[in-house]
């Protein structure tokens, strides 16, 4: 077991070996030093009855006593410092590892990894660590050394028979509390259960108020809950009833041990190799064995739990990168023609096609329009030209090289995307803009223009703190159509090369979309844009449009000869324009 | 969010005051545990406090260097009393803690289930602004604080109480010297508490804070990393990232340092201090000649220090504890102070159906939603509503259902005044189906009876057949009892339409509302339960909102509504004849059907 915590923990130590060193020296300093005030009360007390004790003596005795208190609580500020100062840096380089790590993972590794999990990993189970090589490693000293210590103060102090009889109760108290701790554990979870239930039985409650309301059934919602609290007092006083018992046997043992020290003790005493003064050091030698000898079953409890977080977070730091890149990788430099060539696509870990012989040639400069019913493959499509996944051949090239060749941060930096998902980040608006930009450099006048260019100008005006208010989660509620345009806004702050808008348009209005499709097609004159959409007046102008279904392409062309073939476009635009009209003119 | 704004506020005295008489109130409720409890607390506190003066009399009187005890049975009664007390003594702790940890929890249920009945009668416009997650931790996590209140008053800082006493007590019977050099130390203790208490609070609060923050930082990464990824700024994430985590450590490392210095290390050198001092006391008396301390007594002043300070170490490591508990149950006191929709009124039998506005006008906010609408309706009669998105026509349907009352104008239940009556009563009368209705964690037959007495699961079976569920019925793996998971996730919309309607149909209410009870329906199932929605109409006023106006033609009155005005009412043909805002509407919608 302890090579494997080596194994796990063996870092920690590399890492930290001032601090552990200090603190070991500090401890084991401590160790001995604490030793001093139970012997000296004995002491004192039978040279002192004795008269072997002179004034002058006496005060210097004294005098050491209270200097003997000074040191311990310096080397006991010393070694509780260093040890969980250690222990907050360990936490702390462990969260920043995992964050490198996450940083460098892909969509796949996401569907892998609920958010869920990958928080409870960087808080829940670091928070482990920490206790482990924080509060562990004190109850790891105070069980092992301390009482080792202790044990040889009073063999060769006292008597060995007498401390060996004496620590026979500890053992017994130790087992003891192992075992009831071992009961408590699925108690422990059983009331968490009922509080889950009782926490989900709230939220239908106040979810459904409405219909609870409507129906008028807030009696019987009543008493269901009263059921489960009621059941969540009985779990809860079921642990209770088990948890009270650790007090009682840390009582009723050492009580235990006092007991025989007393009787055998007296017996020892009128053979004369023990003074009264002696044995109420040894009674305090005792007393001070209790705390070490539970602290035992603390170790292996943190130590596991400590163990099978590292397992977790080491998971994470195993997981292999899907992709690689040589290090010489060329840079994209921009530019170039996007060729799809029998293309396939399939997600990692599934068997079905997502995408299947795609061909398609976008000329550099040009306009791509993706369309097609829901699930058809037009998300799965424009994301490809941001590698997320491991590709293989050359069936996707991007200016003549396979695009899987690239150093992905040159691609990256070239693309301005916004994603169907629109998300924002807990950030002002200007600063969520910004991290579109790739440069500080004239930045407040290319963000006025990306902001113009996205139509979001005349919406700053009725925000109350404008480009400064706050948006994400904590912040204001925002339109999914001024989220979208936000969105748009940041992929274009970097004028990329390639910019792709995935159903960033269907929240706004028609007026809208217009004034930015107009703008787009005046600002990126000689750049390639790809914009998929289910409202086809958003592609009626695009260079070459593609309609997906089911993963293949259905059909290509120009809105004109779309309409012209007819098909599934074509019922669609007619449809769409109707629908349209309709909406204009009614009430 | 919330925490930040209660931080900000500091109570005054009043409430403070108010605060703890209400803590007092639950107290009281679970007083025979609580007695009992503190009782035994006391009971065990003496006969823990026993055991050192036996110990110290066999220390004192039977054990000479040499000698050998003098009276051997005397010994052996005196260790036999001492184990005696020492088990009655973990016995009565034991059972204390049981009886105070049960009126800890008790109280907590009390509280949880006035909580959960105040949060039952609040009006329906509390919930519109506050997100369901934090109703929910004012009945479960917020009650579980003031329960570790309980606890930690009760069980730790009353114990500690208990035991100083004892120990005075018990000091000053022994010596009274002893308890003036063990009084010493109180003011140094206190200063040391305070200071720990102070600092630790705030640390412990910033320490917290910024976890949360670095909670929030991670989650918003992890759901974004796609984005961050895409635009190539993982730099600029990770140095964020970095303050926050830095942030942390550092609140972490002021908790260490304040932990290092003070708290348990500091009580313990002040527990060597005193035996210390105790020793000079000894010695002196010895040395001089002036006195003889016993050193029996000088055990048990040591074993005291020892007990003393154990239980008030104990009680440190807690008063973080306290603090989050007390905050928490403000939250819980301010949420019962929140003013409950009115629960009387006239009690009227089972109604029959006719339903009449008048002159109604209403507003969420400021601006009027509803502005003077009229209508009346007779018992059985189907009413429709039309309009644009906004142009009021849930907000009749709330109306009616009492979930918010009228600024102006009254609405009439079978002639009564609807404000008059009792609204629970009132809608016992009254079924809806909403455009997204609501379903239970439970089972299909719950969903559909709601458990109401009187809706078995032949006539839960009925209703749903009758609203033309068989083909969803076949889908179910275990019938009625399937179970249905967090707001009925495994349902489409269209099942959970269906669900709703036997629910509907299941209670037989005599007002039925039906609000876009068909629109996250397709065309073919529409059909099939046009049927069933012709089924549940019969013999009920209806209140209709729809879509598409092929399935209100049929109405007995029709009202189209446009930014809170009636603007036209009448029969379908009516409206056609009137050539209007309807006629329009029907139009264009039989066109594109048409298309």
């Amino acid at each position: 077991m302890f090579k494997r915590l080596y194994r796990s923990f063996g870092w920690f130590f590399d890492y930290y070996k001032r601090e552990y060193l200090l603190s070991l020296l500090a401890i084991a300093v401590s160790y001995v030093l604490t030793l001093v005030p139970p012997w000296l009360v004995g002491y004192l007390a039978d040279t002192l009855t004795s008269g072997a004790q002179t004034a002058e003596s006496f005060r210097r005795w004294i005098i050491l006593l209270f200097f003997v208190i000074v040191v311990i609580y310096f080397v006991d500020y010393v070694w509780g410092f260093y040890i969980y100062k250690a222990s907050a840096s360990i936490s702390l380089v462990t969260r920043q590892r995992l964050m490198r790590k996450f940083l460098r993972q892909t969509p796949i590794f996401y569907s892998r990894h609920s958010t869920g999990s990958l928080l409870g990993k960087a808080t829940n189970d670091v928070y482990a660590l920490e206790e482990f090589a924080g509060y562990g490693a004190m109850v790891f000293f105070d069980s092992t050394l301390a009482p080792l210590s202790l044990v040889l103060i009073m063999g060769i102090q006292v008597s060995w028979l007498l401390t060996l009889a004496c620590l026979l109760p500890l053992p017994v108290m130790f087992l003891a509390s192992k075992e009831l701790g071992r009961r408590v554990y699925p108690k422990y979870d059983a009331q968490q259960e009922a509080f889950d239930a009782m926490n989900e039985e709230v939220l239908d409650n106040v979810a459904g108020i409405r219909a609870i309301r409507a129906y008028a059934i807030e009696d019987i919602r009543r008493e269901d809950f009263i059921k489960s609290s009621e059941n969540l007092y009985q779990k809860r006083m079921e642990t209770v009833k088990i948890n009270v018992f650790f007090p009682f046997i840390g009582k009723v043992m050492p009580a235990l041990s006092y007991l025989i020290a007393l009787s055998l003790g007296t017996y020892v005493v009128s053979n004369g190799r023990l003074s009264p003064g002696q044995m109420v050091s040894f009674i305090f030698y005792l007393n001070m064995m209790i705390w070490p000898v539970l602290a035992m079953g603390d170790v292996i409890n943190v130590s596991q739990q400590g163990q099978a977080s590292m397992d977790r977070i080491q998971e994470i730091y195993d997981y292999k990168e899907e992709i690689t890149e040589a290090e010489d990788a060329p840079l994209y430099r921009g530019g170039g023609d996007i060729e799809f060539k029998h293309f396939d696509f399939s997600y990692p870990g599934t068997k079905e096609k997502a995408l299947e012989d795609i061909s398609f040639t976008l000329k550099e400069g040009q306009t791509l329009g993706v369309v097609g019913r829901v699930g058809s493959g037009k998300t799965t499509l424009l994301k490809q030209l941001l590698a997320f996944y491991p590709l293989t051949g050359a069936h996707l090239k991007l200016a003549g090289r396979p695009i899987q060749v690239y150093n992905r941060d040159s691609l990256r930096n070239a693309i301005g995307y916004s994603p169907q998902q629109v998300f924002l980040f807990s950030r002002s608006i200007r600063e969520n803009i910004l991290l579109g930009s790739k440069s500080a450099k004239d930045e407040e006048a290319r963000l006025r223009r990306a902001i113009e260019i996205a139509d979001f100008t005349k919406d700053l005006a009725q925000l109350d703190h404008g480009l400064d208010t706050q948006a994400g989660e904590k912040g204001i509620a925002l339109s999914g159509g001024q989220k979208q345009r936000i969105s748009i806004a940041r992929a274009l702050m970097r004028d990329p090369e390639i910019l792709i808008l995935d159903d960033s348009l269907s929240a706004v209005d028609a007026t809208t979309e217009e004034a930015i499709l107009q703008r787009l097609r005046e600002n990126r004159k000689g750049k390639t844009t790809l914009i998929s959409a289910h409202r086809l007046s958003c592609v009626m102008e695009a260079d070459l449009i593609i309609v997906l279904e089911e993963g293949r392409i259905e059909q290509q062309g120009t809105h004109e000869e779309l309409m012209a073939a007819g098909g599934w476009y074509r019922e669609q635009f007619l449809r769409q324009q109707l629908e349209r009209e309709q909406r204009g003119g009614y009430v | 969010m919330a925490e930040a704004v209660s931080e900000k506020r500091v109570l005054t005295k009043e409430e403070k005051k108010r605060r703890n008489k209400r803590l007092f109130n639950y107290a009281v409720q679970a007083k025979k545990p609580l007695l009992t409890g503190l009782f035994l607390t006391a009971l065990a506190v003496v006969f823990d406090l026993l055991g050192p003066f036996i110990v110290a009399y066999v220390v004192d009187h039977e054990i000479k260097t040499g000698l050998g005890p003098k009276d051997w049975p005397l010994v052996f009664l005196l260790l036999a009393a001492y184990l005696i007390c020492i088990v009655l003594a973990g016995t009565t702790r034991l059972r204390a803690a049981l009886n105070l940890q049960s009126a800890a929890n008790r109280i907590a249920q009390y509280m949880q289930i006035d909580v959960f009945d105040h949060v039952q009668k609040l009006p329906i416009s509390y919930f519109d602004s506050l997100p369901a997650g934090t109703v929910v931790s004012r009945v479960t996590n917020d009650t579980t604080a003031v329960r570790t209140l309980f606890v930690v008053v009760l069980s730790e800082l009353i114990t500690a109480a208990a035991y100083v006493l004892g120990i005075f007590v018990s000091l000053a019977i022994l010596d009274i010297r002893l308890l003036f050099i063990s009084l010493t130390v109180i003011p140094v203790l206190i200063l040391i508490i305070w200071d720990f208490r102070r600092k630790s609070s705030r640390y412990n609060r910033e320490y917290r804070r910024n976890l949360s923050e670095l909670n929030g930082n991670l989650n918003e990464n992890i759901q974004g990393m796609e984005v961050i990824r895409a635009l190539g700024q993982e730099a600029l994430i990770y140095k964020e990232f970095s303050e926050v985590n830095r942030s942390v450590y550092d609140a972490d490392i002021k908790l260490t340092k304040l932990y290092s210095y003070s708290s348990f290390n500091a009580t313990s050198t002040l527990q060597y201090v005193m035996a210390g001092a105790v020793l000079i006391y000894f010695g002196y008396g010895s040395l001089s000649g002036a006195y003889m301390v016993p050193l029996g007594n000088l055990y048990i002043f040591i074993d005291y220090m020892n007990k003393f300070f154990n239980r008030i170490n104990n009680a440190m490591n807690r008063i973080g504890e306290l603090e989050r508990a007390l905050s928490a149950a403000d939250h819980v006191f301010e949420l019962l102070e929140e003013e409950t929709d009115r629960q009387d009124g006239e009690l009227l039998p089972k109604l029959k159906g006719s339903v009449r506005f008048e002159h109604v006008t209403f507003a969420y906010k400021d601006e009027d939603v509803l502005k003077d609408v009229s209508f009346s309706v007779k018992a059985g009669e189907t009413i429709a509503f039309v309009g644009a998105t906004g142009s009021g026509k849930s907000t009749i349907m709330n109306l009616l259902l009492g979930f918010y009352d009228a600024q102006q104008g009254e609405i009439y239940l079978d002639g009564r005044p609807l404000s008059s009556l009792n609204k629970r009563r009132a809608r016992e009368s009254m079924a809806i189906v909403q455009q997204e209705p609501y379903l239970f964690t439970g089972t299909v037959l719950e969903n559909i009876s709601l458990k109401q007495e009187g809706i078995d699961r032949e006539r839960a079976l009925d209703a749903l057949f009758e609203v033309g569920g068989e083909v969803l019925f076949s889908h179910l793996p275990d019938g009625l009892d399937t179970p249905v998971s967090e707001k009925g996730g495994e349902f489409s919309s269209g099942e959970r339409q269906l669900l709703s309607f036997a629910r509907a149909l299941a209670k037989d209410p005599c007002i039925l509302v039906l609000d876009e009870a068909t629109a996250s329906i397709d065309s073919e199932t529409e059909a099939a339960i046009q049927k069933g929605i012709t089924r549940l109409k019969e013999g009920r006023t209806t209140f209709m909102i729809a879509h598409r106006l092929s399935t209100i033609r049929h109405a007995d009155q029709i009202v189209v509504l446009d930014h809170g005005r009636i603007i036209e009412h009448g029969s379908h043909e009516d409206l056609i004849k009137a050539e209007g805002t309807y006629w329009r509407m029907y139009q264009a919608q039989s066109s594109q059907n048409g298309a």
